[in-house]
């Protein structure tokens, strides 16, 4: 499933894929891959994730 | 030790130096540099190494089980096909990690890799091609001369064109 909370989250910050990616260190696709729900990422990525774009954990992640 | 294997080793030693040369030129900067993977860079390579590792118990099987359980009359070496098998799993392991983005690190430069990827598939083309037409290659002998050169070298151009391709889809992804 699409992670649109993410993107448009992302998007509010004005950051590219790429400059999210720098910030969490990790690669572009890889972000892109959440983005997309190809990948589910460990607790500690969507931690720093939540922390790069200030969200909390639900507010990005959690499915209702 | 005969002059043969005299000659074997030395082919070793000098491709090892070249690819060390290669590598200095190319990579100055970045010579002893950690390479440094993401989790799901990780994740994929790990999976391409148990798709390469099953490729090859696949392949090392059907080698045997043909050449030698059965008595079927092949006359292709067992060097021969067992490289065959080696090189088709890491031409598996690496392109599956270039076309899932985890075969670059976070830190390698692709266009670097790009070049040194070229140069050493050329080198080796060239070297299988040159054995080929100078009739020292032959598949059913159980030296690898020039055979092994052009195996390892259509494993570097099958990469370079799985690097070709990624390229193209990252581009068309990154435009939408």
């Amino acid at each position: 499933m699409k992670n649109l909370r993410l993107k448009s989250a992302r998007a509010a910050k004005d950051l590219s894929q790429d400059d999210l990616a720098k910030i969490v260190g990790v690669s572009r696709q890889t972000i892109s891959a959440i983005e997309k729900g190809d990948y589910n990422p460990t607790v500690n990525l969507c931690i720093a994730i939540c922390k790069a774009l200030d969200k909390t954990l639900d507010q990005l992640f959690w499915e209702e | 030790m005969n002059y043969y294997n005299l000659g074997v080793l030395s082919g070793i030693i000098v491709g090892l130096i070249i690819v060390a040369l290669v590598k200095i030129i190319i990579f100055k900067k970045d010579v002893g540099k950690k390479d440094e993977y993401d989790e799901r860079q990780e994740l994929l390579r790990n999976r391409g190494f148990k798709y390469a590792y099953f490729s090859t118990l696949i392949g090392l099987g059907v080698v045997f089980l043909f050449k030698g359980v059965f008595d079927f009359n092949i006359t292709l070496s067992y060097s021969f096909m067992i490289s065959t098998v080696m090189f088709l799993s890491l031409g598996i392991y690496v392109v599956y990690c270039i076309m899932h983005d985890a075969y670059f690190s976070l830190t390698s430069n692709r266009t670097k890799f790009g070049i040194m990827m070229t140069v050493l598939s050329l080198f080796n083309l060239a070297s299988g091609i040159i054995a080929i037409v100078n009739g020292h290659a032959d598949i059913h002998s159980e030296s690898l001369a020039g055979i092994a050169n052009l195996e390892c070298g259509l494993v570097f151009l099958a990469a370079g064109l799985a690097m070709f391709i990624k390229n193209k889809m990252d581009k068309k992804e990154e435009e939408e």
